[in-house]
C-alpha cells in the first residue's frame, strides 16, 4: 500500500454541528495502480485529494489518518509536507489556465519546482524543464518553455502542468479533474499520456473525476463517492460492467447518454446531489434512488463486502440488472 | 474623486458580515444620522446659543460648563456653531450628490438604452470626466463662476455625476436582459415606459447605496472648498469655514480646530458605515 | 505599440480640451458680464470697457475660444494680475517645489502602502489585518486640511519638533538654485545641514499627504492582495512545495502588481487635487499655493492654468502607467501592441 486513508473526515469549522463534507472515508491505493475517485460535485472527492498534501482551503478541518509510504500526512506541519509536495507526490489540477501563474513563462514554472526542492540550479533547472516538456510530448519544447500560459493551447497547458508535477520524479500523481476543461480529443490524449507515464515511470495515479467516460479505459480500481461517503469501491472491470450500487449505475448511464444521442425515456439521475447542510436521513442517496425502500429512508447502509466489491447499499443490484439498466422502475 | 473607492473594493469585507460588532456600529451610525438630521432641520431646538451673536468678553474660552466646545475669537459658542453648521455642510453635500445622481441617472439610462455605438461614445465621454483632478477643476470653476455655496454645488456636481452614469448604465444593461423586461418588450411596451416602469425602479437601490456613501466624500470635498475660501463666507457657521477661521488661533485654542473637524469626520464615517450596511442588505436581497 | 501610445495621447489631448472648454465656457457664459467680473468690485465703467477690449471680450464667443485655445497650445496661460508676469513663467518658478513634495510623498506612500497591505494580507482577519482595516476606515473620514493642522498642532505648537510652515527656514539662506529641488540643491552645494533643514520643513506636509493617501490606498491594495491569494495558481504553487515567502513574493505580489498599480494611479490623480490644500496649510511655495494666493485676490488665470497643468500631469502619469502594465502582465502585452 502506497497510500492508506483511514476514517478521513473533513468539515468546515470546528462547530460540533458542522456537517462533514467528507464523512469517514477508508481506502488504500497500491503502488503502480491508477485509482479513480468518482462522484458528482459536492461528493467530497476533490477535498479528499487535496487533503493528502494538506492543500485544503482555509477553514477546512480534517481528522483521521492518511499514510503515504507509511508516513502520516494528515495535519502535519508545513515543514513535513513541503518536501513531499511536488517532490514525492505531484499534483495536476483542473483548468490549467487559472492553475498556472499568468505572469511566468511555462518553463520557468516547471524549473521553479526543481529549484524549490534543491534538485537543480537556475541553469540546470531551465534545461531540465525543456526535457520535461519533451517528456510529455510537447513539440517545439524550447519555444513553449518560454511561452506564457495564455499563449499556448489548453491541451499544451495541461501537458505542461503534468510536466510540472513530474519534475522531481514523484512516486504518486494526484490528478484533480485533469480533463474537465478540455474538449473530447484532447481529453483522450491527456488520458493516454497519464496511462503511458504510469507504465513507463511506475507511477501511482490517483485520478479524481466526475466523468465515468474518463475512467473507462484507464482505471484499475474505482472509488465511487456520494455525499461524502463511499458508495462503492472495487476493481474497475467489475464496477464498470456490473455495478452493484444504483448510484454507480446511474453514473454509468449518464456517461453513455452523453456520448450516444440521448433517448428521451432513459432515466438519468433524478434531481441533484443534496447540499451538504441538507442531507437526508438514512441512505443519503434514497431520494434519488429508483429502488429506495422504507428502510433506505431510515437507516444508513453500512459498508459491506460483496465479492471483490465494498458496497454501501441495502438493496444492491443483482448482476442481471446492470445489463439492462433501463428496466429500473 | 467619485470613482476612487468603488472599483477595487469587491474584496473588502462588509461590516455586516462581522457579526454583532458590525451591527452595533450600524445602529450607532443610524442614531448619529438621526441626530444630524435634527441638527440640520431644527438647529434652534438643540443649540444652546445663537451661532452668529458676538460676545467679545467670552472670546477663545476653553471648553467648560457654559460652553462645552469652547468659544471662538468672537466669543461665539462653538457647539452652537457646529450644530448650525450641519445645515450648510451636510446640506450642500447632500445637494451635490443628489444633483450628480440625477444627471448620472438620466445620462446612464440614456446610454444603457441606446444602441451600442451611441452607448460607446457616451461612456467614453464619461471616462474622460474621470480623468479630471476634481478639486482643482472645482477651484477653476469657482474662479470662473464666482464664489458661494451654489458654486460649490455646481462645480462638485460636474465632477461627481460620471460615477452615477457608469453605475446606472451598468444596471440598465443588466436589467435589460431580465425576463420581465424582455417579456414587457415582447408585449410591445415602448422604450420610455420600459425604462421608467420596468428598469429604473430596480436601479433605485444601488443608487441609494452609492448616494449614502458619497455624501461622506462630498462632505469632505465641500469643507475643503470652503476651507480654501470659495464656498461659504463668514460668519456662516459652515464646518470647513470654521476650520479655516481657526487657523490663526488653533495653536492656543485646540478646541476651535478639533470640534468642527470631529463633526466632519463623524459625519463622513457615519455615511460610509450606513452605506456599507445598505450595500450589505442590497447584496443579500439580490441573493448574492 | 505606437498606435497604442498615439491613442492614449489622443485621449490626453481630449481630456485637456475638455477641461479647457469647461473652464472657458463657464467663465464666459455664466457671469452676466465677464469683463465686470474680471475687473472686480468697485471699478469704473471705463475700466470695465478697457478690460473688455484688452481681453477681447467684445469679440464673438467662438473667436474668443479659438484665441484662448491658440494661447494654450503655445503654453500661453495669460498674465497674472497679481505678479504682473506671464502665468507660464510663474508656473515654471513654482513647479519644482510642488514636484519635490509630490515625489517624496508619493515614494513614501508607495512603499508604506505596499508593506501595510502585505502585512494585512498575510493573515486576513488576523490582528494586524483588523487593526489596519479599522484605522483605514476611520482615517478615510479625516479631511486632509484638518489632518495637516492637527499635525501642526502636535509637532509645532506642542512638541516644537518641526517648523510650522515654509520650505526652508526664513532666517537662513537656501542653497544656490540648480534644479529647483531643495534636497538636490542642498546635496549639490554639499551642505548636509541644508539637507537636514529642508527635510525638517518637508516632514509635515509629506506626512500629511502620505497619511491621507494611505487611508484609501492601503484598503484597496489589501483587497487586491487578498483577492490574489484566493486564485487557483496559489494552490498550485503550494502543491509544488514552495514556502510562504516564495508564494508571496514570486507569485502573489507579482500578480497583484497590476491592480495595485491601478490603485496607485488613481491615488495620484487624487493627490494632484489635494496637494493644493497641503501647500496652503504649510505655506509650501508650489503652484498650488501660487494659484490659491492668486484666487484670494480675484486673479483667476493662474487657477485655470493650474487646472490644465494638473490634468496634463495626470495624463502623463496615466500614460506612464499604461506603458508599465505590459511589462508586469504578459497578458496585456498582446493587447497593447
Amino acid at each position: 500500500m502506497i497510500l492508506s486513508v483511514r476514517d478521513l473526515r473533513i468539515r468546515f469549522g470546528h462547530a460540533a454541528a458542522a456537517p462533514f463534507a467528507v464523512d469517514g472515508l477508508d481506502f488504500d491505493v497500491s503502488a503502480g495502480e491508477i485509482f479513480v475517485i468518482i462522484g458528482e460535485s459536492g461528493s467530497g472527492k476533490s477535498l479528499t485529494g487535496l487533503s493528502v498534501l494538506g492543500l485544503l482551503p482555509q477553514g477546512a478541518v480534517a481528522s483521521g489518518s492518511i499514510r503515504f509510504d507509511g508516513q502520516e500526512l494528515l495535519n502535519q506541519p508545513e515543514a513535513v509536507l513541503r518536501p513531499l509536495r511536488g517532490g514525492r507526490i505531484g499534483v495536476v489540477y483542473q483548468d490549467p489556465l487559472s492553475a498556472m501563474n499568468p505572469v511566468w513563462p511555462v518553463g520557468e514554472q516547471i524549473a521553479e519546482v526543481l529549484r524549490a526542492h534543491g534538485l537543480a540550479g537556475r541553469r540546470e533547472a531551465a534545461r531540465r524543464s525543456v526535457e520535461l516538456l519533451e517528456r510529455v510530448h510537447i513539440p517545439d519544447a524550447p519555444r513553449i518553455a518560454l511561452a506564457y500560459p495564455h499563449e499556448i493551447s489548453g491541451g499544451m497547458r495541461q501537458r505542461a502542468m503534468i510536466a510540472m508535477a513530474l519534475a522531481c520524479g514523484p512516486r504518486m500523481l494526484i490528478a484533480d479533474e485533469p480533463t474537465t476543461a478540455l474538449d473530447v480529443t484532447i481529453k483522450a490524449q491527456i488520458l493516454e499520456l497519464l496511462s503511458e507515464l504510469r507504465r513507463e515511470l511506475a507511477l501511482t495515479v490517483v485520478l479524481i473525476t466526475h466523468d465515468m467516460g474518463v475512467v473507462a479505459e484507464l482505471a484499475d480500481r474505482i472509488l465511487v463517492m456520494y455525499a461524502g461517503k463511499v458508495a462503492e469501491l472495487g476493481p474497475a472491470a467489475q464496477i464498470m460492467n456490473r455495478p452493484s450500487h444504483p448510484y454507480t449505475q446511474a453514473l454509468l448511464f449518464s456517461a453513455t447518454m452523453s456520448e450516444a444521442p440521448a433517448k428521451a425515456d432513459l432515466p438519468a439521475i433524478r434531481g441533484t446531489a443534496p447540499p451538504i447542510e441538507a442531507r437526508p436521513a438514512g441512505c443519503r442517496f434514497h431520494p434519488r434512488c429508483p429502488q429506495a425502500a422504507a428502510d433506505c429512508r431510515e437507516a444508513a447502509p453500512n459498508l459491506r463486502r460483496l465479492g471483490d466489491v465494498l458496497l454501501a447499499c441495502h438493496y444492491p443490484l443483482l448482476n442481471g440488472d446492470a445489463a439492462r439498466p433501463g428496466c429500473a422502475p | 474623486m467619485s470613482g476612487t473607492a468603488s472599483s477595487v473594493t469587491a474584496h473588502t469585507t462588509r461590516l455586516s458580515s462581522t457579526g454583532w460588532p458590525g451591527r452595533v456600529l450600524l445602529i450607532v451610525a443610524w442614531i448619529i444620522a438621526a441626530a444630524l438630521a435634527v441638527f440640520a432641520l431644527m438647529p434652534h431646538l438643540v443649540a444652546p446659543y445663537d451661532p452668529i451673536f458676538l460676545d467679545v468678553v467670552d472670546r477663545l474660552r476653553a471648553p467648560g460648563l457654559s460652553h462645552p466646545f469652547g468659544t471662538d475669537e468672537g466669543g461665539r459658542d462653538i457647539l452652537s456653531r457646529v450644530i448650525y453648521g450641519t445645515r450648510y455642510s451636510l446640506g450642500v453635500a447632500v445637494a451635490i450628490v443628489i444633483v450628480a445622481a440625477l444627471i448620472g441617472i438620466l445620462y446612464g439610462a440614456a446610454a444603457g438604452m441606446s444602441s451600442r455605438r451611441t452607448d460607446d461614445l457616451l461612456m467614453r465621454i464619461v471616462d474622460l470626466f474621470f480623468g479630471i483632478p476634481a478639486l482643482v477643476l472645482a477651484l477653476a470653476l469657482a474662479a470662473a463662476i464666482g464664489r458661494g455655496l451654489d458654486t460649490v454645488v455646481l462645480s462638485l456636481a460636474v465632477v461627481w455625476w460620471p460615477g452615477y452614469a457608469r453605475l446606472v448604465r451598468g444596471e440598465v444593461l443588466r436589467l435589460r436582459e431580465r425576463p420581465h423586461v424582455e417579456a414587457a418588450r415582447a408585449l410591445g411596451v415602448g422604450t420610455w415606459s420600459l425604462l421608467f416602469r420596468h428598469i429604473l425602479p430596480f436601479v433605485v437601490q444601488p443608487v441609494n447605496v452609492r448616494i449614502t456613501t458619497d455624501i461622506g466624500y462630498a462632505l469632505i470635498a465641500v469643507t475643503a472648498l470652503s476651507f480654501l475660501g470659495l464656498g461659504a463666507e463668514s460668519p456662516t457657521p459652515e464646518w470647513g469655514l470654521l476650520i479655516r477661521d481657526s487657523r490663526p488661533y488653533f495653536g492656543s485654542a485646540w478646541w476651535y480646530l478639533v470640534f468642527p473637524g470631529v463633526m466632519v469626520m463623524v459625519t463622513a464615517t457615519v455615511c460610509s458605515i450606513i452605506g456599507d450596511g445598505l450595500a450589505g442588505s442590497e447584496a443579500s436581497s439580490r441573493g448574492a | 505599440m505606437t498606435a497604442f501610445i498615439a491613442r492614449r495621447l489622443a485621449w490626453g489631448v481630449l481630456l485637456l480640451l475638455l477641461v479647457a472648454t469647461l473652464t472657458f465656457f463657464l467663465s464666459r457664459v455664466v457671469p452676466a458680464d465677464p469683463a465686470a467680473f474680471l475687473a472686480g468690485q468697485n471699478t469704473s465703467a471705463a475700466t470695465v470697457a478697457r478690460i473688455r477690449a484688452e481681453y477681447g471680450l467684445d469679440r464673438p464667443l467662438p473667436v474668443q475660444f479659438a484665441t484662448y485655445l491658440g494661447g494654450l497650445v503655445r503654453l500661453d496661460f495669460g498674465e497674472s494680475l497679481r505678479t504682473h508676469r506671464p502665468v507660464a513663467d510663474d508656473l515654471v518658478q513654482f513647479l519644482p517645489a510642488s514636484l519635490e513634495l509630490l515625489i517624496v510623498s508619493f515614494m513614501i506612500y508607495v512603499i508604506a502602502s505596499f508593506w501595510l497591505a502585505v502585512a494585512a494580507a498575510r493573515r486576513p482577519g488576523g490582528a494586524v489585518d483588523t487593526a489596519i482595516r479599522l484605522l483605514t476606515m476611520l482615517a478615510t473620514g479625516i479631511p486632509v486640511f484638518w489632518l495637516g493642522m492637527a499635525l501642526q498642532f502636535v509637532f509645532f505648537y506642542r512638541l516644537h519638533w518641526l517648523p510650522l510652515a515654509g520650505r526652508f527656514p526664513l532666517r537662513d539662506t537656501p542653497p544656490p538654485v540648480h534644479t529647483g529641488f531643495l534636497l538636490a540643491d542642498s546635496l549639490i552645494a554639499g551642505s548636509l545641514d541644508d539637507v537636514w533643514k529642508s527635510l525638517r520643513c518637508l516632514a509635515m506636509p509629506a506626512l500629511t499627504i502620505v497619511l491621507n493617501l494611505l487611508a484609501v490606498g492601503t484598503r484597496l491594495s489589501r483587497a487586491a492582495l487578498i483577492a490574489e491569494f484566493d486564485r487557483p495558481y496559489v494552490r498550485t504553487a503550494r502543491g509544488k512545495g514552495l514556502g510562504p515567502r516564495a508564494i508571496l513574493y514570486r507569485h502573489v505580489l507579482r500578480n497583484a502588481l497590476s491592480p495595485v498599480l491601478t490603485v496607485t494611479t488613481m491615488q495620484f490623480g487624487y493627490m494632484l487635487s489635494w496637494v493644493i490644500l497641503v501647500e496652503v496649510i504649510f505655506g509650501w511655495p508650489g503652484i498650488g499655493l501660487y494659484a490659491y494666493q492668486s484666487f484670494e485676490v480675484f486673479d483667476y488665470a493662474p487657477v485655470i492654468a493650474l487646472a490644465i497643468v494638473s490634468t496634463a500631469g495626470f495624463v502623463l502619469i496615466n500614460l506612464i502607467m499604461d506603458l508599465i502594465y505590459p511589462l508586469i502582465d504578459p497578458r496585456v502585452r498582446g493587447l497593447a501592441t
